[in-house]
């Protein structure tokens, strides 16, 4: 798969869901206009595969960059620490980051790296 | 010219019994054991400047890392717990696709293939470290004793 498994595992995790909804209101980049609060965006912002000599790889690594929205502090934190444990079933957390910009939308952003491995 | 040998689709095999070979999986790097030649002074009384010859060779050791795989790094271990030294052999891709076929061996001798280069030699299984970290998968690094003097084999014209 070329795509990290951070989708399926978001939408997997019924705290998640029981915060984003069911879709979970989670997406690849950007978010549609006017999506409801709370919402996590994500990309992909580094990772490679386990490369061997004669073989090909047994698993990808991925680096995502979740950033996840909430009408404030509190509720995008909340938001934040399901995603967060829920990442952390099956990986890790790379980093805290600086705030996002909400583009004066009064949104509160809490953004955060991840580390994900899938075996092929 | 020759040409640039390209590391991908590079295979190692281990002669593991007199007609035995495995294809070792899962290789992420491998290395040949050095050969760092001693040095004999013939300097004398009349020379102004020291003179050497080359000596005997020391044969060094040399890293293979793996991932470790749940059945096929067994006959790693085996090796390693065994300390038998064994023949090992290292080829070069056959084309951009695909590595070479897997070699027979003759009491305990790989016969290396007559397409491809090959590297050659003896040596024992000294260490075998597994390695387990965040987030990662298990990863083995295998450190070779070296026997003797690394053979090439070139293809055969």
């Amino acid at each position: 798969m070329m795509v990290p498994l951070i989708q399926q595992l978001l939408q997997g995790d019924e705290a998640v869901r029981s915060l984003f909804g069911d879709p979970v209101r989670v997406f690849p980049s950007t978010a549609p206009q006017d999506t409801a609060l709370p919402y996590a965006t994500w990309d992909v912002v580094g990772g490679s595969p386990t490369n061997l000599l004669s073989e090909r790889p047994p698993a990808d690594g991925w680096r995502v960059r979740l950033t996840v929205w909430g009408k404030s502090t509190s509720k995008a934190n909340a938001a934040a620490v399901a995603v967060r444990d829920a990442v952390e079933t099956v990986g890790s957390i790379e980093s805290y980051n600086p705030p996002p910009d909400d583009d004066d939308t009064g949104a509160f952003g809490i953004s955060f790296d991840a580390r994900l491995l899938q075996l092929r | 010219m020759g040409q640039v040998l390209k590391s991908k689709h590079t295979q190692l095999f281990i002669a593991i019994g007199a007609a035995e070979v495995i294809k070792v999986t899962r290789v992420r790097s491998v290395g040949f054991p050095d050969g760092q030649a001693s040095e004999i002074d013939i300097s004398d009384f009349d020379d102004d400047w020291d003179q050497f010859v080359a000596g005997r060779k020391a044969t060094g050791s040399t890293s293979i890392e793996v991932i470790y795989d749940s059945v096929d790094s067994e006959a790693l271990e085996e090796l390693h717990r065994t300390g038998a030294v064994v023949n090992f052999l290292v080829t070069a891709p056959a084309s951009e696709t695909a590595g070479a076929d897997k070699p027979a061996a003759v009491n305990g001798v790989i016969t290396p293939p007559t397409a491809v280069v090959s590297k050659q030699f003896n040596g024992f299984v000294q260490n075998f470290a597994v390695t387990v970290a965040d987030n990662d998968v298990w990863k083995a690094t295998m450190t070779i004793r070296g026997s003797g003097a690394v053979e090439t084999h070139r293809p055969t014209p």
